[in-house]
């Protein structure tokens, strides 16, 4: 019996070592540091090299290369514009207990998506993760369920729009994380939401 | 030939009156933990979901033991067993932006997540529960031990598979839960040592 409780202790150690070794995604909420211009994986997947900084300069359209960019990172400019147009991406609202996209909420998302998808589309590995958000009332589970249904009726809309499918990813947090704690009708409104944000796989 | 060398036996009854109380004793365990865990305290739900067994099936062991129906015997390990703990589960996943890394607490978001995590909870707790009750049922019972773990192998992935996710850690905590707690505690009043002279199963 000591080896059962020696196999169960090995076993936990080795679904938490597994969780850990897991972790892949870099959140890019908070300013990264400057990504190098060469990267290693360019030495074994040889691409063309990246268009010139000046044409990714902020706040300028950026047109769209015909070849990919050699780390599928973007650099700190880009992904600095990618933000900027991130934030002006307003969160979108749902109504109680629906995760259908209301007018107003695809409004939120068309504006700047456009662009979105084509700055996107020159970085394979960089992907737009979209949280799926609820207000209080009912279960945990009912609501990670539901977050996680308004985050994939987003994601199905931004497809729509152009945006791969493989750099749209999604996760909900059902009533974990709401951006207003008080109980009436006007605050669980705006906890009603997907949020969108861009992490490097 | 060896039939009639050999006669079989009848198998001994599995529910006797010691194997009910403890069962019963298993149920009010579950009860009182419902109790508990409705406080919302993290650290009484951990102490909780470690000791109930062992809190429920103290009063019945003493009750048997007052009647005189089994002897007694070492219970300590149940203080470590840890039953099917689903609330344990879904609260160390609702805190896992705590205890696990941004990034992987992030990436487990989502009722997929949830409830593999849940299973995962569940399965390496029936380990640790086996290792404990085994103490106590000093090499008894091992095998219907083994065939409840399977079986709540079994049922834990039908909760998680089949049924819909919003309904699975209900389906896992108010049915399959007490079922388990019911079933360690017959478990261990069926493996309990009679007194000298009095046998519950006659063959």
């Amino acid at each position: 019996m000591k080896h059962s409780a020696k196999g169960a202790m090995i076993a936990v150690a080795a679904v938490a070592l597994v969780g850990a070794a897991c972790a892949k995604k870099v959140a890019v909420n908070t300013p990264p540091p400057a990504a190098p211009q060469t990267a290693p994986a360019a030495v074994s997947n040889p691409r063309p090299a990246p268009a010139p900084a000046s044409a990714r300069a902020a706040n300028t359209p950026v047109a769209r290369p015909a070849t990919t960019p050699a780390s599928g990172i973007p650099n700190a400019a880009t992904r600095a514009r990618i933000d900027q147009l991130l934030a002006r991406i307003e969160d979108a609202y749902f109504d109680y207990d629906k995760a259908a996209l209301r007018p107003d909420a695809m409004k939120a998302l068309q504006t700047d998506s456009i662009e979105l998808r084509d700055i996107i589309a020159q970085y394979p590995n960089y992907t737009l993760t979209i949280e799926g958000h609820c207000d209080e009332r009912g279960s945990a589970e009912y609501n990670m369920a539901l977050g996680d249904r308004r985050a994939v009726a987003a994601k199905d809309y931004l497809v729509n729009v152009g945006i791969a499918s493989s750099q749209l990813s999604v996760v909900s947090f059902g009533k974990e994380h709401p951006v207003c704690s008080e109980q009436d009708e006007a605050c669980w409104q705006k906890n009603r939401r997907i949020h969108i944000v861009a992490m490097a796989r | 030939m060896s039939l009639l060398l050999n006669p079989r036996t009848p198998a001994p009854r599995f529910w006797t009156r010691t194997t009910v109380l403890f069962a019963a004793g298993g149920l009010f365990a579950y009860l009182v933990s419902l109790v508990l865990f409705a406080t919302g305290s993290a650290w009484l739900l951990i102490a909780t979901s470690l000791v109930r067994l062992l809190l429920g099936i103290a009063p019945a062991a003493r009750i048997a033991r007052r009647f005189g129906w089994h002897s007694p015997a070492r219970l300590y390990p149940l203080a470590f067993a840890l039953p099917y703990p689903v609330n344990l589960g879904l609260c160390a996943y609702a805190k896992r932006f705590q205890w696990l890394p941004f990034d992987v607490a992030r990436a487990l978001s989502g009722p997929t997540a949830a409830l593999t995590f849940l299973a995962c909870v569940l399965l390496a707790s029936r380990w640790i529960t086996d290792a404990a009750v085994s103490r106590v049922l000093n090499g008894q019972q091992e095998e219907r031990l083994r065939l409840l773990g399977r079986w709540l192998f079994a049922v834990t992935a039908i909760g998680v598979v089949l049924v819909s996710s919003p309904l699975s850690p209900w389906f896992l905590h108010y049915l399959i839960e007490p079922v388990a707690l019911t079933g360690y505690a017959a478990l261990i009043g069926q493996a309990l040592p009679n007194p000298p002279g009095r046998e519950e199963n006659p063959p």
